[in-house]
């Protein structure tokens, strides 16, 4: 099927950029001042330890060789040791990143869903006070500074009206509870994700709206809508079969283009609600100086930006039947 | 030598003027757009909050020539250690060593501005040097000057749109005369094809000014600012690292407030640009 | 004499435009039997498609019916509601779009679209007797079934203009509006799609309106014709009057523009007015006064009222029925 000759040749193309986002963190790694050892190893550890650890990464090799060893440390999966966890990074971001799919997947759709939906309506209605309050409203919404939103989120809803939680994703109480259930565990993240998800959704479906709205009013002046019109569908059906569809098909795009800044957001978001999840993991090792779980964050991020995008672009050869690979 | 400028899409002076006067036409063209950009009540909002944080930049070397204690980085208020209300005294309080929080919000200003402003004239100079060198050269130095771009980083996104819209320019009639009248390519770029991206460029730099304020907000807030110096974003950080932001609403609001107007403020000004841009977009009365 | 399935009386229909309304259909009046078929000529611009959308109730929201009334079928559109006259688009007057523009939904499949009109109008249709109906519709246009799943983009001009027609045949209408249908399809498919429209419109016995510019076509299709300039009807007759003795000095020229085999080049000076000048006319006197061979000082003077040449054959021009 020509779809999934599509997806393979796009899993090449990731692979490829992923190759040069590897190299160029290498290069950076071994260009920065300082002593790329003292960078990879645990300044705690055992002279013993550290060696046999210098060994594993072949960091008394020349550079060439290391090159290759962290090639194949990078593809085996073997990242080295978190300086503060003192555990594999591997295994911490794989715990991680659950958590960050969660939210990140979660926040996208809900805004774009909202973005589309209000947009479809500020269209429908264009130049009435609903239109222009929603332009606006967008507009103020999307040149948020997202950390500040956040705060201001957990002062109201965290602090003087007390309806969320503030930090964390789970209440320790409601799990360690011998009769919790999925339904209860399942329930607790998501009381915890409230707040987040909120956060999010405002700073990103602005955009969405006013992408929508655009779109929708080119739409609106399409030959098929007059088609619709004619077939004596009521106004309901020609603004939700016809028009919309259409409209919302450039929001997929812009979606995709996007990603890359919603996971800077999403960052942000993860510290600030001390979310465990991966940009929370590389905003902390970073301040924290732990080498490894930063470089291994920054790889794991590359990875979910770009298949990501894969995503997107199947989602848009499915919505827009004119696209197939 | 007859000058192709007879053949440029510019609507005014269609005759042929020499090289003196064609500093003229640049600013003729300059004064044309500005006239269509004040027309832009958006532009104008924009225009004005963009006029009122340059005051408050400005105003940003005042308070510590006041009193030393209002120093925005050093100045303590003697008898305050812990933060308090708006007072005469602090009109918008102290954060949590006694420190003027209005006169730290002056001085996240200016800090902006200098972002801002340093980040627009990288993007500018190299972005459209870049881009139009690319684009007018074609293909074997395309490689080399994106190889470079992506090295050095930070303006791929300007250079690429300017090397797409040199690309489209360089076919034009006006350039391909200018070429056979015998102008050197350095003079084909800056005196004809400079002059018709640059308001493109400049849509793209109120993007890029926005982005660099934010991106640098957003590190002084996750604590890799310059500690040498006040910036809204570090503002945030001490209002939540000091856990404030449950009891201090005076100090939380100010530096979030001014992040988001100077955000949207840049924006607006750059959505008016669409109308200096895009001739069809303007609203124009129609001539008899 | 057959029964008048759509009688359209003195319609004006005009656009609010900054200086007040300007109109673009003038006080226009025709009819169209049960199973008959009249063909609007005229160059673009001069009402034709205004009034199509306007028998429709689909004018542009700029555009207001300033006068006249619409029966058909004995009722009186022009006071329908809105939901009756969502209920009588399609069911009863269809129309059949230029497949060059996008009349088709691009996003869904030929199939459904062809099927939301007949159950947005016979709702308790089992899906059953939708699928079969649809193609039986496809089988009718000689398209193979096997091509309804497909997309719109996925046939030529001029299979979509066949699947448009289907389409419009979907509900049994008894009036089909055809607007340019065959505009943009090179001659052998026009040919084609033209003979598929006159063999349905007899045969399902569907009264028809056809809009072209192209006199050709509609010599071909119709069985009345009207001829229109600057929003108003000038001539009307049947094809055989129209075409043998035009009447108006206009129906001449586009008469006299049509290719012949012979080896005198056809006269076209003057057939079309000058661009931003086919408007309707706001000055004193005849609109064509200027490019009339005959114009006398009558017809500077005043806008000329009806002639009856023949009891089904009538031109509004001064001139007409004197000293030809």
């Amino acid at each position: 099927m020509a779809l999934r000759r599509f997806v393979l040749r796009r899993l090449v193309e990731i692979a490829v950029i992923f190759f040069v986002i590897m190299t160029v963190l290498f290069i950076l790694f071994r260009l920065a001042p300082g002593d790329p050892v003292s960078r990879m190893v645990d300044p705690s550890m055992t002279p013993e330890d550290a060696r046999l650890l210098m060994e594993s990464m072949g960091l008394d090799q020349p550079l060439w060789t290391q090159y290759i060893y962290y090639l194949k440390n990078v593809v085996t999966g073997n990242m080295g040791v978190s300086f503060h966890y003192g555990e594999p990074v591997i295994g911490i971001l794989m715990d991680r990143l659950p958590n960050t799919i969660l939210l990140f997947t979660t926040s996208i759709i809900l805004s774009a869903l909202l973005g589309v939906f209000l947009g479809k309506i500020a269209a429908w209605r264009r130049g009435e006070r609903i239109d222009t309050l929603m332009t606006i409203g967008a507009l103020f919404c999307h040149t948020l500074f997202l950390p500040w939103l956040a705060l201001i989120m957990i002062w109201f809803f965290g602090y003087r009206v007390g309806w969320f939680p503030i930090t964390g994703m789970i209440s320790p109480e409601v799990w360690i509870h011998p009769d919790a259930g999925f339904m209860a565990k399942a329930l607790d993240v998501l009381y915890h994700m409230v707040l987040p998800l909120m956060t999010l959704v405002l700073i990103h479906f602005g955009s969405y709206l006013l992408v929508m709205r655009s779109s929708m009013l080119d739409t609106l002046k399409d030959d098929y809508i007059i088609t619709a019109r004619a077939k004596g569908l009521d106004e309901k059906t020609i603004r939700d079969h016809h028009a919309a569809p259409n409209a919302a098909l450039p929001v997929v795009t812009s979606v995709g283009l996007s990603l890359a800044f919603s996971i800077n957001g999403g960052a942000l978001t993860e510290t600030v609600f001390t979310w465990p999840g991966i940009g929370r993991e590389l905003v902390f090792s970073v301040s924290h100086s732990d080498y490894p779980l930063a470089q291994a964050a920054f790889l794991l991020i590359a990875i979910v930006v770009l298949v990501a995008n894969l995503v997107v672009d199947v989602l848009y050869a499915y919505l827009d039947p004119r696209i197939r690979y | 030598m007859g000058h192709p400028s007879s053949l440029s899409p510019t609507p005014k002076n269609t005759h042929s003027i020499s090289a003196g006067k064609q500093r003229h036409h640049w600013v003729e063209r300059f004064l044309d757009g500005w006239a269509v950009y004040r027309k832009n009540t958006i532009g104008r909002i924009g225009m004005a909050l963009l006029g009122i944080f340059a005051l408050m930049a400005l105003a940003s070397f005042v308070p510590q020539m006041v009193d030393p204690m209002y120093h925005p980085m050093t100045g303590v208020d003697p008898e305050i250690s812990h933060s308090t209300g708006p007072s005469m005294r602090h009109w918008l309080g102290t954060d949590f060593i006694g420190r003027d929080i209005f006169s730290q919000l002056l001085a996240g200003a200016r800090i902006a501005f200098m972002v801002g402003i340093s980040s627009a004239l990288i993007s500018i100079l190299f972005g459209t040097t870049i881009g139009m060198v690319a684009g007018y050269a074609g293909k074997g130095t395309d490689i080399w000057v994106i190889v470079l771009m992506i090295a050095l980083f930070r303006w791929p996104g300007v250079a690429r749109v300017i090397r797409s819209q040199t690309l489209s320019l360089k076919h034009r009639p006006f350039i391909e005369a200018a070429r056979v009248a015998g102008a050197s390519h350095g003079r084909i770029i800056f005196r004809h094809i400079l002059p018709n991206v640059m308001p493109l460029a400049l849509l793209y730099m109120t993007f890029r000014v926005t982005s660099a304020i934010i991106i640098e907000a957003a590190l002084a807030f996750l604590g890799f600012g310059d500690p040498g110096s006040v910036s809204w974003g570090m503002m945030l950080q001490w209002v939540w690292k000091t856990g404030h932001m449950f009891q201090a609403p005076y100090w939380l609001l100010p530096p979030g407030i001014c992040i988001s107007l100077i955000t949207m403020a840049f924006y607006m000004a750059g959505r008016a640009m669409d109308d200096v841009l895009d001739p069809r977009l303007r609203k124009e009365e129609i001539k008899p | 004499m057959t029964s008048a399935l759509l009688e359209v009386d003195n319609l004006s229909i005009g656009y609010r435009t900054a200086g007040g309304i300007s109109l673009a259909v003038d006080g226009v009046s025709f009819r169209v039997d049960r199973g008959g078929s009249l063909g609007l000529v005229g160059e673009s611009g001069c009402g034709k498609t205004t009034i199509g959308m306007g028998l429709m109730g689909l004018l542009a929201p700029n555009a207001t019916i300033v006068s006249g009334q619409v029966r058909f079928e004995g009722e009186d559109l022009m006071t329908a509601s809105d939901a009756r006259m969502r209920q009588i688009r399609w069911r009863r007057i269809s129309m059949i779009f230029q497949a060059a523009m996008n009349a088709l939904n691009p996003v869904h499949r030929v199939q459904d679209q062809i099927a939301e009109a007949i159950i947005t109008h016979e709702p308790d249709l089992s899906g059953h007797s939708v699928a079969h109906r649809t193609r039986s519709l496809f089988d009718l246009v000689k398209i193979p079934e096997s091509r309804l799943q497909d997309y719109p983009h996925q046939f030529s001009g001029g299979m979509r203009q066949r699947v448009i027609i289907a389409m419009a045949l979907a509900c049994n209408p008894s009036l089909i509006i055809a607007d340019e249908p065959t505009t943009a399809l090179d001659v052998i498919v026009q040919n084609q799609i033209l003979s598929a429209i006159g063999t349905f419109q007899e045969e399902m016995n569907i009264g028809m309106i056809f809009i072209s510019h192209d006199i050709a076509v509609v010599a071909d299709v119709c069985t009345n014709i009207g001829v229109m300039h600057a929003g108003s009807l000038v001539e009307y007759g049947s094809r055989q009057e129209v075409l043998d003795c035009p009447g108006h000095p206009y129906t001449r020229m586009l008469v006299g523009s049509l290719l012949t085999l012979s080896d005198q080049p056809a006269d076209l000076s003057g057939v079309a007015c000058a661009m931003g000048d086919n408007g309707p006319a706001t000055v004193e006197g005849c609109p064509i006064n200027s490019i009339c061979p005959d114009a006398t000082a009558v017809c500077r003077r005043e806008r000329a009222g009806w002639v009856e040449l023949s009891t089904t054959h009538r031109v509004r021009c001064s001139q007409a029925g004197e000293g030809r």
